[in-house]
């Protein structure tokens, strides 16, 4: 592997870190969450939509129905009208006719109209199906954040309660009177260093006057010359 | 989320939340299921009854069927479904009870229910889109087990429109589809 490439991977590396860092992941779930309830609107839009035209196609269909019973009524009116001599037979034929004609066009409406129902209700309970699928896992991841964050809040209380408890915390009033007693204990194994030095530091002279220091065996004497001078 | 997703379009704010629309959320061309009958919202109007309190009805259609959806939130929801009602239906005592006093009485009987007269509330109504209010005295009625009502609405001092309904459990709106903006 070439230098190069291994900076650029140390780089890399370096780089996620840091974006890792920065990463909360609550915040990214919720985030996450909330673009998933914006594709569940539009889902649900999608819905409505093809639901509205179903409820069209619906009732188109019946009106469709409707007239074309009337023109069948109106056709069966008219030949009886014939058939009582109210009108002609020929117009009675030609008007029979026309409204059959009218009848069978609504009833292939209405057939139309039904093939439509039928795409419709398939797409709306596919649609159904996938909104429903959708709702079930966003109100699941829901309360499954729930869960985390509360989690989060208990372990934080923990954490920070452990660590006065165990006395690591930095600014507590304990981790202080411990630096203050290791400050004391330090001030004063200074002091004793210095009295160590100090005696350390007196001259082989010094030793021996110490060691032949007469002063006080010449007073010893002094004073028992005295008290025989006054008879004592 | 991919880093030039910051540039695209911020998403327009929707006032529910799509997991759960209630029938406080519903608005023009919402669909939702009913009685196990699909609904369509066609309008939507709003009274204000002054005191900073509104309400609102929507007029609903199931294929050729037109009703009311009428909406109170006064801390609870009350909900009644109604549908019109021809002002001489009311009956001979009732609809001459008005024209002599351009007023309804307190008591009507109707349908062999006997309604009481609960709240007379003067108002404002409008269509949502619409600019001007009208002005309007609302009557409403109760039958004795509180489930029953019939509204009287009165525009002028002689025009009526009557409606017959029934309170409802909010929870009977169920399916809630939203309409999209486009």
């Amino acid at each position: 592997m070439s230098i190069f490439k291994r900076l650029f991977n140390v780089g890399k590396s370096e780089a996620h870190s840091a974006i890792d860092k920065m990463e909360d992941p609550i915040k990214m779930t919720e985030q996450g969450i909330r673009d998933m309830k914006n594709d569940l609107t539009n889902a649900l839009e999608g819905l409505a939509q093809v639901k509205a035209m179903l409820i069209r196609s619906q009732n188109d269909k019946t009106q469709f129905d409707n007239k074309a019973k009337d023109y069948q009524n109106k056709a069966m009116l008219i030949l009886q009208k014939t058939q009582k001599e109210s009108i002609s037979a020929e117009d009675g034929d030609r008007l029979a006719r026309e409204a059959l004609v009218k009848k069978e066009e609504n009833t292939e409406h209405s057939k139309r109209c039904g093939i439509e129902i039928e795409k419709f209700s398939k797409s709306v309970s596919q649609l159904e199906t996938n909104v429903n699928s959708l709702k079930n896992n966003v109100g699941k991841w829901e309360n499954e954040l729930k869960t985390l964050k509360a989690r989060v809040k208990v372990s934080n209380a923990t954490k920070n309660l452990n660590k006065q408890m165990a006395s690591i915390d930095s600014s507590s009033t304990v981790n202080m009177l411990e630096k203050m007693r290791e400050k004391v204990s330090e001030e004063e194994a200074l002091a004793d260093a210095y009295g160590d030095i100090a005696n350390e530091s007196k001259s082989v002279d010094d030793e021996l006057d110490r060691v032949l220091n007469n002063t006080s065996a010449s007073a010893e004497s002094d004073l028992d010359a005295l008290k025989k001078q006054m008879g004592m | 989320m991919g880093i030039f997703d910051i540039f695209k379009k911020k998403e327009k704010e929707r006032h529910f939340d799509p997991t759960n629309i209630t029938i406080r959320d519903l608005g023009k061309g919402y669909i939702f299921e009913y009685a196990i009958e699909t609904w369509t919202v066609t309008a939507l109007f709003e009274y204000d009854w002054g005191e900073n309190y509104f309400t609102r009805e929507f007029v609903i259609k199931n294929g050729a069927t037109e009703k009311f959806l009428n909406i109170e939130d006064d801390g609870g929801l009350v909900v009644t479904l109604s549908e019109k009602v021809k002002l001489r239906k009311l009956g001979e005592v009732t609809c001459d009870y008005m024209d002599a006093h351009q007023k309804p009485p307190k008591k009507i009987k109707y349908e062999g229910v006997k309604y009481y007269l609960d709240e007379k509330s003067p108002g404002y109504c409008k269509e949502i889109d619409a600019d001007n209010w009208e002005e309007l005295v609302s009557y409403d009625y109760l039958d004795e087990e509180e489930e029953k009502t019939l509204c009287i609405e009165q525009y002028g001092e002689e025009e009526f429109e009557v409606t017959k309904g029934i309170i409802i459990d909010a929870l009977a709106i169920s399916n809630i589809l939203p309409k999209g903006d486009n």
